[in-house]
């Protein structure tokens, strides 16, 4: 179904990202195998300038991927109007194998950029460049993603048949059905509250306790937060999936990390996922900026970074978990009882 | 070097831009003009179909659970009485009510009605009663000539009244057929009230007794039927299993009319849409040229502004916020210029592509209902390509040396 405005409007998306990314990379490569920068000769003096250009490029990169991972969601959401069966978002992605691939791809190379963007802004500030030939050896392997997701999108949209009978979020996110969605909803909050806020906890006390004690092993305390941040955003959704989504809604059986985000239920989900979002961005790259040891400016730098990206994932996180557990506090005050 | 923090340097960055682009007024109005038309044609059709969708939902929901049709040799034929009882013993129906319609050809107007046969005594009590403009209400002497024939009256479209009127019609209708003895005269005792228009301009709404001598419908057969089913959550089962016992019966399900109603308008508009790109193909090769094509005075400022110490950052944020302003006043230019259009003018033009196909154009109004979530796609489709395209001239721009320029000053 390539004719349909939201999926044209993705395809234009996507082409213009594509295209400026390949930009981006022949010039990456050609900083990556010329770079010297001891060399005065005036293709060292050009490539010096040709990093700007990749600057530009990324940055432009990340602002349409965001956009994109917005609007792919809208589109899912609006779709779901042409397709029989379908009520919201999951519906549309459920409907092609490749649905919640592309979304998943999404949101992984949306992390990639966001920590590109840092490490690059870092070695920005620097004179001599130093992270400069692994930043575009990883710029290069980041390309690959941004055309599967490309060649996933035209998949999809070629894939998506509006006489075809899809299964909506009810059905998706039921304990009783089979596949991810279902396991995920039927992971029950007695497991899956603990296990996220024994990650909360240790998030914190990471950062407030063992941080303070042993200054000797900060460094393993920092370089924690990584995968640390990374449990935090897989538990969040399956408890966002299995316990908050039922009091937002209300309703034992509806479990859609995606219906809550529409006017119905006035956009709960956008400073939710938002604040996630955010969160896990800064809180990743604030553990990973842990591996900057050299030079000694840059380093200096990046503790400053870090510290910064520390503090917005904590406000992040607390925000997220006060707007996640909000419709549970309220249900509770209300009635007394649990769902 | 712009001193000061962050926001004091962009703030000043962006007066700097917005001073160049005054100063090339020529140049950048240009590009705004057209800028402004492309936003505005993407955006008149993106909210034509958002409004219809929106329209199509509302009314639609008035529309039977499901429809029954009988199919014979691949085509619609008339339903037998017989199927009634059957239908009716499903768990879960309600009831199942019996439907006479047809088309009817005028072919000295070159119009085609749709001819509905109902009782009209239900439409006079009902709460239908509201949406027509009853007329001819009789005085005593012409009460009994209407009420001798009950069967040969009718209520009619707005769009139908105005060409009855045309041809002097528009109280009393003969509809005939060359196959017929003589012609059936209707008459006509109201007609819709304007909000129905999408649905009723074309319409004939007779008794069904009449409806049936002018569908030419043999007492025993209906043209459908329409089954109720108050609880939506079996409406699907409920139609696979009439066409599970009946295999000669279609059942149309409202989702499944809804769906291809909104098929058809994204299509319609992704189809308008995507004649566009070639437009937008060739502005933003326009933008390119116009990017790259830097005047000897544009050079020479930035050599200047580079001789005295701006960072090639900063002049590429001066094209960025450039880009940016533009773009941001031709979006909103154009965003409003299209509501304009299409909902006080009503989108002249566009509205045919969009509905109606028949001789009669219906010309209801358009009710304004923009998502913010179209905002989203026109600067997807408009704003973000632009973006893309200025990238590279902009660096191109930014680099250059400030000694180059000197040395031809």
């Amino acid at each position: 179904m390539m004719l349909d405005p939201w999926i044209l409007g993705l395809i234009i998306g996507h082409s213009a990202l594509l295209l400026i990314f390949s930009l981006g990379l022949i010039n990456a490569w050609q900083i990556f195998s010329g770079w010297d920068y001891n060399s005065t000769a005036e293709k060292q003096f050009l490539l010096e300038k040709k990093t700007y250009l990749v600057s530009t490029v990324m940055n432009f990169a990340l602002f349409t991927q965001i956009l994109m991972l917005f609007l792919f969601g809208m589109a899912a959401d609006e779709l779901a109007n042409v397709l029989p069966g379908a009520m919201c978002a999951v519906g549309t992605l459920s409907s092609t194998s490749y649905g919640f691939a592309l979304l998943d791809l999404k949101i992984v190379s949306f992390f990639a950029y966001f920590i590109w963007l840092v490490v690059n802004y870092l070695d920005n500030q620097i004179e001599t460049y130093p992270l400069v030939r692994k930043k575009y050896l990883a710029l290069m392997l980041l390309y690959p993603f941004a055309v599967v997701e490309t060649v996933l999108l035209f998949a999809f949209a070629f894939d998506l048949d509006p006489s075809v009978i899809t299964s909506c979020c009810g059905s998706v996110y039921n304990e009783g059905a089979e596949g991810l969605g279902a396991s995920l909803a039927g992971a029950s909050a007695g497991f899956i509250l603990p296990l996220f806020f024994s990650i909360v906890i240790l998030l914190l006390l990471n950062r407030f306790v063992f941080n303070r004690r042993d200054a000797g092993k900060k460094w393993l305390g920092n370089l924690l937060e990584f995968p640390l941040w990374i449990a935090f955003f897989i538990t969040a959704i399956v408890v966002i999936i299995s316990f908050i989504s039922t009091y937002v809604y209300e309703m034992l059986s509806h479990k859609c990390p995606f219906c809550f985000m529409g006017a119905e239920y006035h956009y709960y989900g956008v400073p939710l996922y938002l604040c996630l979002f955010v969160a896990t961005a800064t809180g990743m790259t604030g553990g990973l900026l842990e591996t900057i040891k050299r030079p000694e400016t840059l380093a200096e730098k990046a503790r400053l970074l870090q510290k910064k990206m520390n503090t917005v994932s904590l406000w992040g996180m607390l925000a997220f978990v006060v707007i996640g557990f909000l419709p549970f506090a309220t249900y509770y005050i209300k009635t007394g009882r649990l769902i | 070097m712009i001193s000061g923090s962050w926001f004091e340097r962009q703030k000043n960055i962006i007066d700097y831009s917005l001073q160049s682009l005054l100063r090339r007024r020529s140049k950048n109005i240009l590009i705004l003009i057209i800028f402004i038309v492309l936003v505005f044609a993407v955006s008149s059709i993106l909210f034509i179909t958002g409004s219809l969708t929106q329209e199509m939902m509302i009314t639609s929901n008035d529309l039977p659970d499901i429809t029954v049709q009988r199919i014979l040799g691949g085509r619609q034929v008339n339903v037998l009485s017989s199927y009634l009882p059957e239908i009716e013993k499903i768990p879960g129906v309600e009831a199942v009510e019996t439907r006479v319609w047809g088309y009817f050809y005028l072919a000295s107007l070159q119009a085609n009605f749709t001819i509905y046969g109902m009782d009209l005594n239900l439409l006079e009590e009902g709460e239908y009663r509201k949406i027509v403009n009853w007329k001819n209400v009789p005085d005593p002497a012409e009460n009994q000539i209407l009420s001798s024939r009950p069967d040969f009256r009718m209520i009619i479209g707005q769009g139908v009244f105005e060409l009855l009127k045309d041809i002097q019609m528009e109280k009393a209708f003969l509809f005939y057929q060359p196959t017929w003895q003589k012609p059936i005269p209707f008459d006509i005792i109201g007609t819709f009230k304007t909000e129905t228009e999408l649905q009723s301009n074309d319409m004939m709404i007779l008794q069904t007794e009449g409806a049936r001598r002018v569908l030419e419908l043999p007492p025993d057969e209906f043209s459908d039927l329409v089954v109720h089913v108050p609880n939506p959550e079996e409406i699907e089962n409920i139609a696979l299993k009439i066409h599970r016992y009946f295999p000669e019966l279609r059942t149309i399900t409202r989702a499944q009319i809804q769906n291809t109603y909104a098929t058809v308008f994204n299509w319609k508009s992704a189809f308008v849409l995507s004649s566009l790109l070639v437009a937008i193909f060739a502005f933003l090769i326009l933008i390119w040229d116009k990017a790259s094509g830097l005047s000897p005075e544009e050079k020479r400022e930035i050599g200047i502004l580079k001789a005295i110490g701006w960072d090639t950052d900063v002049v590429l944020s001066v094209k960025f916020w450039e880009g940016l302003i533009l773009s941001g006043i031709s979006s909103l230019a154009g965003i409003l210029l299209a509501y304009a259009y299409i909902y006080w003018l009503r989108a002249p033009g566009l509205r045919e592509i969009f509905i109606g196909w028949s001789t009669i154009y219906p010309s209801f109004k358009l009710m304004p209902d923009v998502d913010p979530k179209f905002l989203l796609l026109i600067i997807t489709i408009s704003v973000v390509p632009y973006l893309a395209v200025t990238v590279f001239p902009a660096w191109k721009a930014a680099i250059t040396d400030p000694d180059a320029i000197m040395r031809n000053i």
